[in-house]
């Protein structure tokens, strides 16, 4: 497993498909044996680390069916005496050779990761020494990352008046499953049931396809992307799902609840980590997160944080 | 009068248009559809016509003879009409196609690189070339290009006798410069399949549409053979000088012109008259190459992964092959039922598994596209009771195994084998060299009736038995092929600079084995050949065994550049960690708390307001104001409480900015008032400045003075 070689392949490459990502998987990482066992696929987990740590956009806009990456940031975030520096976005053998020359005095550490690329952080404890090491390493320096990606991004909400419906796809083949707002897990159901529910999250699965996700709200159909169909499925609920404990600085998610991937990132550029994993409560724990940056993301989840 | 009419009617009509959008709202999102009369042509009706024009010509293959004698030159008849249609319109008698059919090799899909034109022509008994078309060439996305032969109809003067043909490669960039020579033929055929009869080949698919030739020259401008190989990846088909003893080099020296003399040097020796490749004496010489462009048919590899302990096989599946042509996803179907062939590689589609692998792997494999459009599209595993697999790798980029037709000499290979064969198996192996671990523990993941041989590294090359026996797979050629191993691949042949491959060598090395790159001696050592510069950035030549094969070594290049991935209407883009404002303008971030919403920069009129969002609770607010703010003041001070509210410094404190208001015009005197205004509200309400710095308060005194001295002015 090599996801730095990935990072490297993929920054010299700058853009490509989904399948050439899913082949730079396999050269560089190892192939994906976690399909067969029922897991999450690896190169789903290593797009999930390069995504939420703003090294790779995935299909988004001018990458819709593939990949590409993003330019070489020095996030920051935090301020006053505790500002930490995260690298992000493309890398290049010389931009780290420019960098770690350049952090020569700060304290610069080196985070590996199971499934992504060497997280870099830089500590300071002036903003200004960050602003002259992102110069003196020739990238783009973002001041406080996690605020000003999270204050940029639209409120869950529900369907509006007027907003086109959807039917549910066609077809025998298809698995259907409904969102449980208790176990925050899947159950299987038929496509009768789903049609007669007035309210309720349902995906849809086929092989080989990315599963769909179609909301019933009021008795009418509307496709939605997962996360949109959970958090307001969980506000129609009156679900609080979100736990942050002040004096550790975390912020708890049932990991069938993960948020849009833009939250994630916002929330993992406060430490440069991605979440770690529970597996007793089944929850993604994100570190290091301060309680505005907390709070900003709940209300972007139309939650409110316990 | 009108004025005031005017604006009454304004104020009916607004709220009334609203109310009229609000009852019939836009439909599509309010775009128009009249975008779509631009493309006259529809997705579909493209791609058909796109693959009706390149409607390959069938070719029938010719079946070898046993009896067929040595070295001797045969003519193809079949082939000549269609090399009549792709014949070279050139007039110049080194670029021939000549098929000298002596000995059957399995067919493959070569694939040329670059820009390298096919030109044929057919030769009469002398040898001397008629005219005709050249060749078309696909350039596909990835940079692969595959043959196209026009259409039948196309060929000028049909041939009526059985002439040798000859095939001729170069690359026309290279002959406008004039010293060009055939570069880079690449292929998807393994070199040990080279010596292999096509029924005898593992998995492969029998192409329909091709061209057969036994040799494929590459000549210079000149005329002179040049024996280019290229490998890809490890795979390449040989592309030998013709032999001068049985082609006419005689003829086409005579029709030479004596002025163009071959300006490329070569970095090689001499070369040996003779082949490298041995042969038995009774074993004919062979050489057959097969040039495809739309095939119908793709071969199916088997891709075995051992588990993390190496003990037991965690999948054994079928690797389909993908061509340039092929959709990226199509549903198949086939007497092991139906499955979906979902893109993974340019060249290959995803693995799948098979139900009953050990029945599959004997009777054989056939899926055709089940949809009308795909139904010409087939994948085929040949059934047989021994095939050999070797380092994933070392053969197409892949962990695991992948089935290959020969054993690779001096490589650790793996033999699945039926059970019935378990002796002939071992002792051929023992002649090769190997001593293996058999498997046979269905648990372990080995079809049932099966077995495995593991650690199987021949290391002895042994001749080919009868053309049809199913142990020519367990005979290890002698051939030496070079691999390219590992390293940050960025294209064929491409690798990142500071993560180059790894140079290795199979087949028949012996102590006086040489290799060069760049015409410098390389070393063998634990990371492969090495010799000074090899990994430099650049092109490089690897010389060996009286080949070259190329490589490049490139630069990765820091021009990357922000774009709008994400955009929500917040007047802000997101892309990566970074936040740009929407107007594409300079970006100056800063973060001011939510009530001091208003920016005021050094000069009168830089004012910015950040609108809180209604939607958001937030303590700060993170703002891109178009201008170097120094204060942030509350956008109503009036209704605040003094003691909380404050004048807050937000970058550097520069002197306030001395402007004269006269000739300026409405827009720019409605901005200075309203930074004047900001700032004399939050003056006269007494507000406090936030901070320690010591120069706040002077300067503050100064905006106010300044402030208070343009409001006179503009009365």
């Amino acid at each position: 497993m090599n996801a730095n070689d990935l990072l490297l392949w993929l920054s010299a490459r700058r853009s490509g498909s989904w399948p050439q990502f899913r082949g730079g998987v396999v050269a560089f990482a190892g192939d994906d044996d976690s399909e067969s066992e029922d897991r999450f696929p690896l190169h789903q987990q290593i797009r999930l680390d390069l995504q939420r740590l703003a090294h790779v956009e995935f299909f988004a806009r001018e990458c819709e069916s593939g990949w590409r990456v993003a330019p070489p940031v020095l996030a920051l975030s935090g301020s006053g005496e505790a500002c930490l520096g995260i690298l992000c976005g493309a890398r290049s053998d010389g931009l780290l050779d420019r960098f770690k020359v350049a952090a020569t005095g700060m304290e610069l550490n080196a985070i590996e990761l199971p499934s992504g690329p060497t997280v870099l952080t830089v500590r300071s404890n002036q903003e200004r020494d960050l602003s002259r090491l992102a110069a003196d390493s020739q990238i783009a320096f973002q001041k406080d990352a996690p605020l000003a990606i999270l204050s940029r991004l639209p409120v869950v909400s529900p369907p509006r008046r007027g907003q086109v419906a959807n039917e549910f796809p066609e077809g025998a083949d298809w698995k259907i499953e409904e969102f449980d707002t208790v176990t925050f897990g899947w159950g299987a159901l038929q496509r009768r049931e789903a049609s007669r529910r007035r309210t309720g999250l349902f995906r849809f699965t086929i092989h080989f396809q990315p599963p769909r996700h179609f909301l019933r709200w009021d008795g009418i159909t509307y496709e939605v992307p997962r996360a949109i169909g959970i958090y307001t499925l969980l506000r129609r609920r009156r679900k609080q799902v979100l736990e942050y404990d002040r004096s550790r600085k975390t912020l708890r998610i049932p990991a069938g609840c993960r948020p849009m991937h833009l939250v994630e990132r916002g929330l993992v550029l406060c430490s440069g980590l991605p979440p770690s994993f529970d597996p007793g409560s089944i929850a993604l724990r994100y570190t290091q997160v301060p309680e505005d940056t907390a709070s900003l993301a709940a209300q972007i989840l139309l939650q409110e944080i316990r | 009068m009108n004025y005031v009419l005017m604006i009454r009617l304004r104020i009916v009509s607004r709220p009334l248009f609203r109310l009229l959008r609000w009852l019939f709202p836009k439909r599509n999102g309010g775009k128009s559809y009249g975008r779509m009369a631009e493309n006259p042509v529809a997705p579909g009706e493209k791609s058909a016509l796109k693959a009706g024009e390149n409607l390959p010509i069938p070719i029938p293959v010719k079946e070898t003879q046993e009896d067929m004698p040595q070295s001797a030159t045969v003519s193809v008849p079949s082939i000549v009409d269609e090399l009549a249609s792709v014949a070279a319109a050139s007039a110049d008698a080194t670029h021939q196609f000549r098929a000298e059919k002596i000995q059957p090799l399995p067919e493959a899909a070569i694939e040329i690189k670059n820009d390298i034109a096919v030109e044929g022509s057919i030769g009469g008994a002398t040898g001397m070339p008629a005219t005709g078309e050249a060749a078309h060439l696909l350039q596909s996305s990835d940079g692969r290009d595959n043959f196209e032969l026009p259409q039948a109809g196309s060929a000028p003067n049909p041939p009526a006798d059985e002439s040798p043909v000859t095939a001729v490669a170069f690359p026309e960039q290279r002959i406008a410069e004039g010293r060009g020579i055939g570069l880079e033929i690449e292929t998807l055929l393994e070199p040990q399949q080279t010596a292999l009869n096509s029924e005898a080949d593992e998995g492969e698919a029998s192409i329909v549409n091709r061209i057969e030739a036994d040799h494929v020259e590459v000549l210079n401008r000149s005329g002179s053979p040049e024996d280019v190989i290229q490998p890809m990846g490890g795979t390449a088909v040989e592309l030998r000088p013709v032999d001068e003893g049985v082609t006419n080099q005689e003829s086409r020296a005579a029709s030479r012109p004596p002025e163009q003399v071959s300006s490329y040097p070569g970095l090689k020796p001499p070369r040996p008259a003779k082949q490298t490749r041995a042969r038995s004496g009774d074993e004919p010489r062979v050489r057959k190459a097969v040039f495809s462009s739309v095939e119908s048919e793709a071969r199916l590899r088997i891709h075995l992964v051992f588990n993390n302990r190496g003990d037991a096989i965690r999948a054994l599946t079928l690797l389909p092959d993908r061509r340039d042509e092929m959709p990226d996803e199509l549903e198949v179907a086939g007497t092991q039922g139906t499955f979906f062939f979902s893109r993974f590689r340019d060249d290959a589609y995803e693995s799948i598994r098979l139900p009953d692998a050990g029945a599959a792997l004997l009777g054989g494999v056939e899926w055709r596209g089940k949809e009308a459009v795909n139904q010409s599209l087939r994948w085929v595993l040949r059934g047989r009771e021994v095939y050999v697999l070797a380092p994933g790798p070392l053969i197409a980029d892949l962990g695991g195994f992948v089935s290959v037709p020969r054993l690779l000499l001096n490589e650790e290979n793996l033999v699945l084998a039926r059970k019935t064969v378990r002796v002939d198996v071992v002792s051929a192996l023992a002649a090769a060299g190997c001593d293996p671990t058999v498997i046979d523990d269905p648990t372990l993941g080995v079809p049932s009736d099966w077995l495995l041989f593991k650690g199987v590294k021949p290391s002895r090359a042994l001749p080919m038995r009868d053309e049809q026996d199913v142990f020519n797979a367990l005979c290890p050629l002698t051939d030496i092929e070079p691999h390219f191993e590992g390293g940050i691949k960025l294209a064929r042949q491409t690798w990142l600079a500071g993560h180059p491959p790894e140079i290795r060598f199979t087949g028949a090395i012996d102590d006086s084995f040489r290799a060069k790159i760049d015409g410098k001696d390389a070393e063998l050592t634990e990371h492969g050949y090495l010799a000074g510069g090899w990994d430099g950035e650049g092109a490089h030549e690897l010389w060996y065994a009286d080949k070259i094969a190329r490589y490049t070594i490139r630069r990765c290049a820091e021009d990357w550049t922000a774009w709008d991935a994400y955009g929500f209407g917040a007047g802000a883009l997101i892309c990566g960690a970074q936040v740009l404002p929407a107007s594409g303008g300079q970006r100056r971030q800063v973060r001011v708390p939510r009530q001091n919403s208003i920016l005021i920069g050094a000069e009168p009129g830089q004012i910015f307001n950040t609108h809180p969002r209604p939607d958001l609770r937030l303590k700060d607010l993170v703002a891109m104001p178009p201008f170097d703010p120094v204060w942030s003041v509350p956008s109503n001070p009036a209704h605040l409480d003094k003691k909380i509210a404050r004048v807050v410094t937000v970058g550097e404190i520069k002197p306030v900015v001395k402007i004269r208001t006269r000739g300026l015009g409405r827009t720019e005197r409605g901005r200075i008032a309203a930074w004047c205004s900001a700032i004399l509200d939050a003056g006269r309400k007494g507000l406090l400045i936030e901070g320690e710095n010591t120069q706040a308060a002077p300067a503050w005194r100064e905006y106010r003075v300044e402030a208070k001295r343009l409001k006179r002015s503009m009365r």
